[in-house]
């Protein structure tokens, strides 16, 4: 028997405070998957991603995960996923090691094996050197390493990331995208992780879920998210009938207002833009600025909700995960 | 999986990094010193209670001896210092115990509780790991205030046999027990450390005031000692007394070692629910 790896249906978590962090959502996973859910930060994604590790009840809706309920069959479903949460989360006064043997342990696995396994994961990761140090002389990608490398103890059918990326440097990221992409390649697994940087999502996942203020407002391969577009993108920035006068256009799909701003769907962006400009000067109207666009999954996120797309974190972000761990759940 | 899944190494690494925090152990084993020495030996009641030079010798004689029956009367020992010493190891399972829900604290904080939550174990074993490992840093702590108090002075009772020993060690433990269980379960549901605190400050002294660990229940008010008598450390504090002094009579310990050990037995049971049903 093959469940789907996750199946979720109708899914609403609201918290106490009365916030809806995830709101009617459905979602099918299925084996084998490498799957991002995207989306700016507060959108639901951690949310989510602990109704189905099990450490949140949904408020509405049901969640399966291997086919087993995340509520009713919550300990079942422990067994066969993992699990690397957003905050780094191991020992930090235990080495790598040590962490690595009581993840073992938490799992059921113990004495030789456990030593067996844990120096395994410790060389996949590339941590096999510091494993007798203490983790709190590690650097952050390191950190993040050991809590992939933590994950994988029970080896799961399911591997859930919550940001495993978060906080580090470009060629951190990369070497986590390594990982990911050989653990996707040797192992039966599917992975599912979660990222606010969409060109993360794009290059790495095979499917994708962009999710907003709770709610998944696009699903699909990165590609065919990104020809759902139909075109490039002119964004402008003018005074004057500028809808008027494109919508006029063969070549122009649409014409939009996003931010104070005109968003022109094309085809063929680099030959029509020169012909947008002069059609716009030959009726007058002043152009201040002009960007062309290809489509991304950025353009994807306005596309759908009609805003831009900032992935920056807000500068209280450290402050509130720091607020929220600490508040009951 | 077992209810016992997961405790064996979880009580190994709060024991880890309680060795490894070497400020911790300094805490736990000067603290004690200085409650022993400094305030064991600076009250003498026989000094205190010394029958007056001027009084003729004959007299002062029978006054001392008198006086010598009415500490012996209270105290069940003419050297205060033996009464208050094996008060003070029961006093300190709780100052110990007392701070054992901290942990808890700090592992939600650290974001090393939602680890455990997300691993297969029950519930119960993430808070016996936590109790567990309190009572064994308690043990170690009274097997160095033992010796120390021994090192003291304190004066055993004639022909006290290894098994006498071993008995205050299950009363300890039993102690501990009680009382890391309770603590450690304040800390299931309260998560600022702010709080775990003040609770704990909030009932150590009086407990320790409403017990027989600096002074003898019998002298108490009937209100006090009416809260004397429901206070685990008093049992505990009796039988120890009598396992390590020889004071007490022997008939009333079957009620001792039944209330404290009903109590343990209680406060585990409650704290294990709690813990399975709201951590
Ligand atoms: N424990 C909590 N109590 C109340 N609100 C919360 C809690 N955790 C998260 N939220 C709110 O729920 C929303 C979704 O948060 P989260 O799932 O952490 O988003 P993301 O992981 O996408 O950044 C946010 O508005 C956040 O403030
Ligand atoms: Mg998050």
């Amino acid at each position: 028997m093959r469940e789907e790896a996750v199946d979720v249906d109708a899914l609403s978590v609201v918290y106490r405070n009365s916030v809806r962090a995830v709101d009617d959502v459905s979602l099918v996973i299925k084996r084998g998957e490498l799957f991002a859910l995207v989306g700016p930060n507060g959108a639901g994604k951690t949310t989510l991603m602990k109704v189905l590790t099990t450490l949140l009840k949904p408020t509405s809706g049901r969640a399966y995960v291997c086919g087993l309920d995340v509520v009713r069959e919550a300990g079942q479903v422990r067994r066969r996923i993992g699990y690397v949460p957003q905050n780094l989360s191991a020992d930090d006064e235990l080495t790598g090691m040590e962490n690595m043997l009581l993840q073992c342990r938490l799992y059921g696995v113990s004495g030789r094996e456990a030593v067996k396994r844990s120096r395994q994961l410790l060389e996949v990761v590339g941590l096999l050197d510091a494993a007798n140090r203490v983790v709190a002389s590690y650097s952050g990608g390191m950190r993040r390493r050991l809590e992939i490398a933590m994950g994988l103890v029970n080896t799961p059918e399911v591997l859930f990331m919550d940001e495993p990326t978060l906080g580090l440097d470009v060629q951190s990221r990369l070497v986590i995208w390594d990982y990911i992409k050989t653990l996707r390649k040797q192992e039966d697994i599917t992975i599912i992780f979660t990222t606010h940087y969409m060109e993360e999502a794009d290059k790495l996942s095979q499917r994708l879920g962009i999710i907003d203020r709770g709610r998944i407002v696009a699903l699909g391969s990165p590609e065919e998210l990104k020809r759902r577009i139909g075109g490039d993108i002119i964004a402008l920035e003018a005074e004057g009938d500028v809808e008027g006068l494109l919508r006029r256009l063969s070549f122009v799909d649409s014409v939009s207002l996003v931010n104070g701003g005109y968003r022109v769907k094309v085809v063929d962006g680099e030959e029509n833009l020169p012909k947008i400009l002069n059609t716009l000067n030959e009726n007058g109207v002043k152009v201040r600025k002009v960007t062309l666009i290809k489509p991304s999954l950025d353009q994807v996120f306005v596309e759908f909700t009609g805003r831009e797309y900032k992935e920056e974190e807000p500068p209280d972000y450290l402050m509130q995960t720091f607020i929220r761990s600490s508040r009951r759940r | 999986m077992s209810l016992l899944t997961g405790v064996y190494g979880l009580f190994v690494r709060e024991m880890l990094k309680w060795f490894r925090q070497k400020i911790h152990i300094i805490f736990a084993f000067i603290v004690p010193i200085v409650w022993l020495i400094l305030f064991g030996k600076s009250f003498n009641i026989s000094y205190l209670l010394e029958a007056p030079v001027g009084v003729p010798e004959p007299i002062r004689e029978a006054v001392q001896q008198a006086i010598q029956l009415m500490i012996l009367r209270i105290f069940g020992t003419l050297d205060y210092f033996n009464f208050f010493a094996v008060g003070m190891l029961n006093a300190f399972a709780l100052f110990t115990s007392m701070w054992s829900g901290m942990s808890l604290v700090f592992d939600r904080r650290l974001g090393y509780l939602e680890r455990m939550l997300a691993a297969p174990i029950p519930r119960a074993s993430i808070y016996m790991a936590k109790v567990l490992a309190s009572v064994a840093k308690g043990l170690l702590q009274f097997t160095v205030m033992l010796i120390l108090v021994f090192i003291l002075g304190l004066s055993l009772k004639p022909g006290i046999n290894p098994l006498d020993i071993l008995a205050v060690y299950l009363v300890m433990l039993a102690l501990m027990l009680a009382l890391s269980a309770v603590f450690t379960a304040t800390a299931v549901k309260i998560t600022s450390h702010d709080a775990v605190i003040s609770i704990s400050n909030l009932v150590n002294l009086p407990l320790i005031f409403t017990s027989n660990a600096i002074f003898p229940v019998e002298q108490m008010p009937a209100w006090l000692k009416s809260i004397a008598a429901v206070n685990p450390l008093t049992h505990s504090i009796s039988l120890s007394r009598y396992l390590l002094l020889g004071i007490g009579k022997p008939s009333a310990m079957t009620l001792h070692s039944s209330y404290l050990l009903i109590f343990t037995v209680g406060c585990v049971a409650l704290g294990s629910y709690l813990a399975s049903k709201y951590l």
